[in-house]
């Protein structure tokens, strides 16, 4: 235990620390929550997915990331950030494990979910999206068993040709496994999109752009967290420096791709109107924070530090704000969907079609019939996202500092 | 196997809302919370605010119903991760009480915003919602003065549809699942028809077979127009609503 503790240094030790206090009191925050119910949320039933299901896309997002940069190093043979590969599964491994704990608060019976494996109704995405997460965890560690014999190995001392018996094993089982995992990684953001996808009443949602989106969104996510996690662990290392500088190009070309794929949409959207409209005036009003500054101008000011900053500052700066960026783009993700409503009647004799109101569910506002709820997160599911987020950094720091950090 | 559906004749409706109370009566359900409304709703849209309301003489008002549509094609169904929404061979629409996990993807599935989740337990929020209206008689979910000790307003017998169960006082039940109008399943199963179909003062609500041509549901829309909500996004719903004809001008 000591010898273990020596590998960490005090101040690692102290955001580690300060990182497991705070998912502590998002576990505490989340017993406070089950003895509530989900009335201490700010979701109501005419909102009913807010911010745990955005964070829970995001999670998939980014785990989604991680195998994706992995396998491409054996697909396209990609040799300078081979070093980087077994951290990229280990970050896809902690974010997909992540991304289901995410759902667990969010639901109004946690204690029933065994129901998902005794009665799957097979038409339910969320049940494929299951079976596709679970899946890719299995499918990641493996990948990070894979490179972490090889770390062993050469952190034992082994004779050369041993170690690079032992290297050219595991890069055979890489290929062998690349082409079954990479198809994983798009497939879990495909599910996940589809979850909100196939709903034919959310004009937000519905349609084939929803997808592509999320995996552009993933590969933004997914490697800057590689990024991170590799500058938390190694540094700005001589030997990495190429590594870092193709995960750069990588992020940069995502965070385009990411933001042409959203202005299309908006560009169609804007053109039409109607109730496409009522979506970007939500977007540009109420959520300017997230639209504008989140989504628009972070993911610009990334864009250019990732094209133009490779130091140690610019990869550290460009990928914290990727994050923050595709994670305001998640948020975006359930107003529009929900305050637009297509629940309206029109009839013959009806000059327009006229909301129609949904009972609100609970007794503690003045009123219990609305056609718009302005939804802002309550602090306690924001105290249990936190939570959730500082345990997904922290054991996935830990992992990296066990098996590859040594 | 019969294939249910109601029809709502708006020209018939009075707004008075007979429906809503007696349901919620019969239902258990808390204060706030309703299966089906009628709202009073201004039909120059303009003129309304968020809650739909306006004052007159700019609104003129026209009664608005909302419930279950018991879809054929039923995204709701089609979303349960576990299978505790399901719809019956006769159509009905029902939710097992006791297999939701309560993950709220069918509010977000369904169109017409019809379904309602149990945000804490419900003799809570009536315990809320009676302290809200300053009730001289302190009502706690449970315990009436009026009653004997332990008796639950609602409906106190437990349906259960092959073993799953459907129906009962919504107040009996715990936090965090969802709930919907069930056309009181329980009653159709003994021949009897839903209660607000059965307390509607205007016989606005009619509730039979459509596959039989003889039912009043069926001779009803073969001599009327009848427009089902949302018809565009193919969820076949079961509820027919005639149009208003006779509109009151509008006040200049």
């Amino acid at each position: 235990m000591a010898s273990l503790m020596k590998t960490f240094k005090p101040l690692e030790l102290g955001v580690m620390g300060i990182l497991l206090a705070l998912a502590v009191v998002g576990l505490v925050t989340w017993g406070y929550q089950i003895s509530q119910g989900l009335i201490v949320t700010n979701m109501r039933n005419l909102f009913p997915w807010g911010l745990y299901i955005a964070t829970f896309a995001f999670l998939v997002g980014t785990a989604a990331g991680g195998l994706i940069v992995s396998s491409l190093v054996y697909l396209l043979n990609i040799r300078e950030l081979k070093p980087l590969a077994p951290l990229a599964s280990l970050t896809a491994l902690v974010f997909v494990l992540g991304a289901m704990a995410m759902v667990l608060p969010d639901l109004g019976r946690p204690e029933r979910i065994y129901n998902m494996i005794l009665h799957p109704n097979f038409t339910s995405l969320l049940v494929w999206d299951l079976i596709v997460l679970v899946t890719y965890a299995i499918l990641s560690a493996i990948h990070v068993y894979i490179g972490w014999r090889v770390y062993v190995a050469k952190l034992r001392g082994l004779p050369e040709a041993e170690v690079a018996r032992v290297e050219e094993e595991s890069y055979r089982w890489g290929r062998m496994l690349a082409p079954i995992s990479l198809p994983f990684a798009v497939l879990i953001h495909t599910v996940t999109a589809w979850i909100f996808a196939v709903n034919a009443g959310r004009p937000w949602w519905y349609g084939g752009y929803l997808a592509p989106s999320f995996i552009a969104a993933a590969l933004v996510s997914g490697s800057a967290v590689v990024i991170l996690t590799s500058l938390a662990l190694y540094g700005f290392r001589e030997d990495l420096r190429q590594a870092y500088n193709t995960m750069m190009k990588f992020l940069g070309i995502s965070i385009a791709i990411l933001l042409f794929l959203i202005y299309q949409d908006y560009f169609v959207r804007w053109w039409w109107g109607g109730e496409e409209h009522a979506i970007l005036s939500i977007l540009y009003g109420r959520l300017w924070p997230t639209t504008i500054l989140g989504e628009l101008l972070i993911l610009l000011v990334a864009f250019a530090l990732a094209a133009k900053m490779r130091t140690a500052t610019g990869a550290t700066l460009a990928s914290a704000l990727a994050l923050v960026g595709v994670y305001a783009h998640r948020f975006n993700l359930m107003e529009p969907a929900y305050n637009v409503l297509v629940n309206k009647v029109l009839m013959p004799g009806l000059s327009e079609p006229i909301p129609v109101p949904v009972v609100l569910g609970d007794m503690k506002h003045e009123y219990w019939l609305y056609t718009y709820w302005p939804y802002i997160p309550s602090p306690v599911e924001f105290i249990i996202t936190i939570g959730w987020l500082a345990g997904i950094t922290f054991t996935l720091y830990l992992l990296a500092k066990l098996l590859f950090g040594r | 196997m019969p294939r249910y559906a109601m029809v709502i004749d708006l020209n018939r409706c009075t707004g008075c809302r007979t429906c809503m109370v007696a349901c919620a009566m019969k239902n258990g359900l808390p204060p706030g919370m309703f299966w089906t409304i009628v709202t009073w709703t201004p039909y120059d849209v303009k003129q309304a605010d968020r809650r739909g309301s306006a004052s007159y003489p700019q609104a003129p008002m026209l009664p608005l119903h909302n419930i279950c549509n018991h879809c054929d094609n039923a995204p709701c169904v089609r979303v349960c991760p576990v299978g505790a929404t399901y719809r019956r061979e006769d159509g009905i629409v029902l939710i097992d009480y006791e297999r939701c996990i309560g993950c709220r993807y069918c509010i977000s599935a369904c169109p017409y915003g019809v379904r309602v989740f149990l945000w804490e337990d419900p003799g809570r929020t009536l315990g809320d919602g009676l302290r809200k209206v300053k009730s001289p008689y302190p009502y706690k979910a449970g315990e009436d003065k009026m009653a004997e000790p332990g008796y639950i307003y609602g409906d106190p017998v437990e349906y259960r549809d092959r073993g799953r169960l459907v129906h009962t006082s919504v107040l009996k039940l715990r936090r965090g699942i969802v709930t919907k109008c069930t056309w009181c399943v329980e009653r159709v199963d003994k021949g009897l028809k839903p209660v607000c179909v059965e307390v509607c003062v205007g016989r606005a609500r009619i509730f039979g077979d459509l596959d039989d041509p003889n039912s009043e549901v069926s001779q009803v829309l073969a001599r009327k127009n009848a427009v089902r909500r949302l018809e565009h996004l193919g969820t076949e719903p079961k509820v027919y609503y005639i149009p208003k004809t006779n509109w009151p001008k509008v006040l200049e």
